[in-house]
């Protein structure tokens, strides 16, 4: 941040980690589905410096019941693709720390709650209304319902100036 | 980037500082320190105060809302020395303000404390969330347990 500060003297920049200190690895999830406002979340938050050593977790889960065998492995399969163009992209940008991906199956608010508190996460990143939340006050009902109950800090990303489309 | 941070408390003050402290922002940034001084209401629902007794309150709760707002805005100041912060006091209802804040100020993103042991159960953030034009991220100010769950769910992967 030093850097852009005008003068871009690398003392300066010096004197300025050391103050704030090595920043504490932090674990952070993000919870994947398909819509466009998972993408747009997952953009904006991986553009951020994240210091080496942050673990990533990608999760998404499968609301639907137990399906027949073979539709259920299509739909596995279907996740994990997209779950591995995401972690490939994290990878990509972030080369030192570490991405892993997982699939559960249940309701979503409790999974990320399950996840978040077995792994001991200290971010999650949701898009504003994923695919469920259009009808309930232009939030979605996942995030609300991360809110309340996570012990760590949510953030909810939206599509600037979504509300108008 | 521009970020608006609502404060309520000294508690609060200090929690979303040390957030803000650890957490990876981008290069350009402005932070925009905001407390929302609450209006005694009884004076206008039902004229039971006149007028000069609750402009004291009024006056205290500002002064202590300056102080609060100083001291985050210092956290960050000394964290950020790059980064433009301001400080902003207003009075008016906590939800309609904040939002009409991000709304004008054409914000980025807000960083809220949810004040769950309180009666109302976090509603303030929840609100700003539903109705913010902007990202948000919400930062539980009492430590809070991570869920413990009997059943747990079934990880396919």
């Amino acid at each position: 941040m030093i850097a852009s500060s005008g003068t871009g003297d690398p003392a300066t920049a010096d004197i300025y980690r050391l103050k704030r200190g090595t920043p504490k690895t932090m674990k952070v999830i993000f919870a994947v589905d398909d819509s466009k406002y998972s993408d747009y979340a997952l953009e904006s938050v991986s553009s951020r410096p994240w210091p080496t050593g942050t673990q990533f977790r990608l999760l998404s889960v499968l609301e639907l019941s137990r399906q027949s065998e073979e539709i259920h492995e299509k739909l596995v399969a279907g996740v994990k693709q997209l779950l591995k163009t995401k972690a490939d992209m994290l990878t990509t940008l972030h080369p030192g720390s570490q991405v892993d991906t997982r699939i559960m199956q249940g309701s979503c608010k409790e999974a990320i709650l399950q996840e978040a508190g077995d792994w001991g996460a200290d971010h999650i990143v949701v898009g504003s209304h994923g695919r469920k939340g259009v009808q309930k006050f232009l939030l979605g009902s996942v995030a609300e319902g991360l809110l309340g109950q996570a012990h760590c800090t949510v953030e909810i990303v939206r599509l600037k100036n979504a509300k108008s489309e | 980037m521009k970020v608006v941070v609502p404060v309520q408390d000294a508690k609060c003050a200090d929690t979303l500082g040390a957030f803000i402290r650890n957490y990876p922002w981008p290069t350009d940034m402005e932070f925009q320190v905001a407390h929302i001084v609450q209006p005694v209401l009884v004076n206008s629902f039902m004229s039971l105060l006149p007028a000069p007794l609750t402009l004291s309150i009024i006056e205290e709760r500002t002064r202590e809302g300056e102080v609060i707002v100083k001291r985050l805005s210092d956290t960050i100041k000394e964290a950020f020395p790059s980064a433009r912060v301001s400080e902003v006091l207003i009075e008016g209802d906590a939800k309609s303000e904040i939002v009409s804040l991000l709304e004008e100020s054409d914000a980025d993103l807000v960083v809220l404390g949810s004040h769950v042991k309180t009666a109302m159960q976090g509603s303030v953030s929840r609100a700003v969330v539903a109705h913010s034009p902007c990202s948000a991220m919400v930062i539980p100010i009492e430590q809070r347990e991570p869920k413990k769950t009997k059943d747990k769910l079934h990880i396919i992967v």
